[in-house]
């Protein structure tokens, strides 16, 4: 059975470890990394993953313009944000651009898997359509 | 900012600071007594990190860290071994983020108010402080097994 995909975009090297022991140890595959906005759409774009974890404060442009530029690219793409911001302002700026979820750095594992478990049921039914 | 704001500020400040650096490195930051007046010790090597806020609140932080506590951190965040001198940079940025973001969200929500942060760098500098007059200046000191960690809040 093929895994869910997913590509992270984050300027830490230590958030992208940390996500790939977590999400590959559950059955999910990492195919690939970018460190910024730009590096991440133009990775979108050429490995058309299943779900993108992105970053919000990143060099370059953010993770909320990024979003809204692949949500506009894809309307169909599956996100999912991390940020050591994540209060109610933060969560309407996020839900703005057009993403559900929102995940605080440091995050709970048990957090992580359970919402990213909520989208790959999202992916999966999207395909059989 | 009133002083009981200002009190509530700093409180959730120390319980980030405290929190994070316990889940992310297992060591405990406590909070010592305020230390106004502190100025870097010239014979020893410090790695300062800077942040800065802007919104509701206007201000840059300055991590001082110990040769050793930022040794200690950059390792166990490379799973206990020692990164590259670029991604050193790179992990201490995300301590810093990580610890300031926890402070910032507690704070937006219960000021109701937005205060947003900016991605931390290093600063090689060691005279960055000769910049801003010391009446603009707290300091923060956070006592470790590795040492020391001071943070130098500085209003805009």
């Amino acid at each position: 059975m093929k895994k869910t995909t997913i590509i992270v975009v984050d300027d830490s090297p230590f958030t992208s470890k940390q996500l790939k022991d977590v999400v590959e140890e559950n059955g999910y595959e990492v195919i690939g990394y970018a460190k910024n906005g730009e590096e991440g759409i133009a990775m979108y774009d050429q490995l058309h993953p299943d779900i993108v974890i992105l970053d919000i404060i990143m060099p370059g442009i953010d993770g909320l313009e990024t979003a809204e530029i692949l949500m506009k690219k894809d309307p169909d793409a599956t996100i999912l944000m991390l940020s050591s911001l994540c209060d109610s302002g933060t969560l309407e700026e996020v839900r703005s651009v057009g993403v559900k979820y929102l995940i605080p750095k440091p995050w709970e594992d048990e957090v992580l898997l359970a919402t990213l478990d909520m989208l790959k049921k999202h992916c999966e039914e999207h395909k059989e359509d | 900012m009133i002083e009981k704001e200002k009190q509530q500020v700093l409180s959730i400040f120390d319980e980030a600071i405290y929190k994070v650096s316990h889940k992310l490195l297992r060591i405990e930051l406590r909070k010592m007594t305020d230390a106004n007046g502190w100025k870097p010790d010239e014979t020893k090597e410090y790695y300062r990190g800077v942040i800065h806020m802007h919104g509701y609140l206007n201000a840059t932080l300055i991590y001082y860290f110990p040769e050793e506590l930022y040794y200690y951190i950059v390792r166990t965040m490379n799973c206990g071994s020692l990164p590259s001198e670029d991604e050193r940079q790179l992990y201490i940025g995300e301590f810093i983020n990580i610890t300031c973001g926890h402070a910032i969200s507690r704070l937006n929500d219960m000021l109701g108010k937005s205060t947003r942060i900016t991605v931390p760098h290093l600063y090689a500098r060691s005279d960055i402080l000769e910049e801003i007059p010391e009446e603009n200046r707290m300091v923060l000191p956070y006592q470790s097994e590795k040492g020391v960690l001071h943070v130098i809040a500085c209003s805009d």
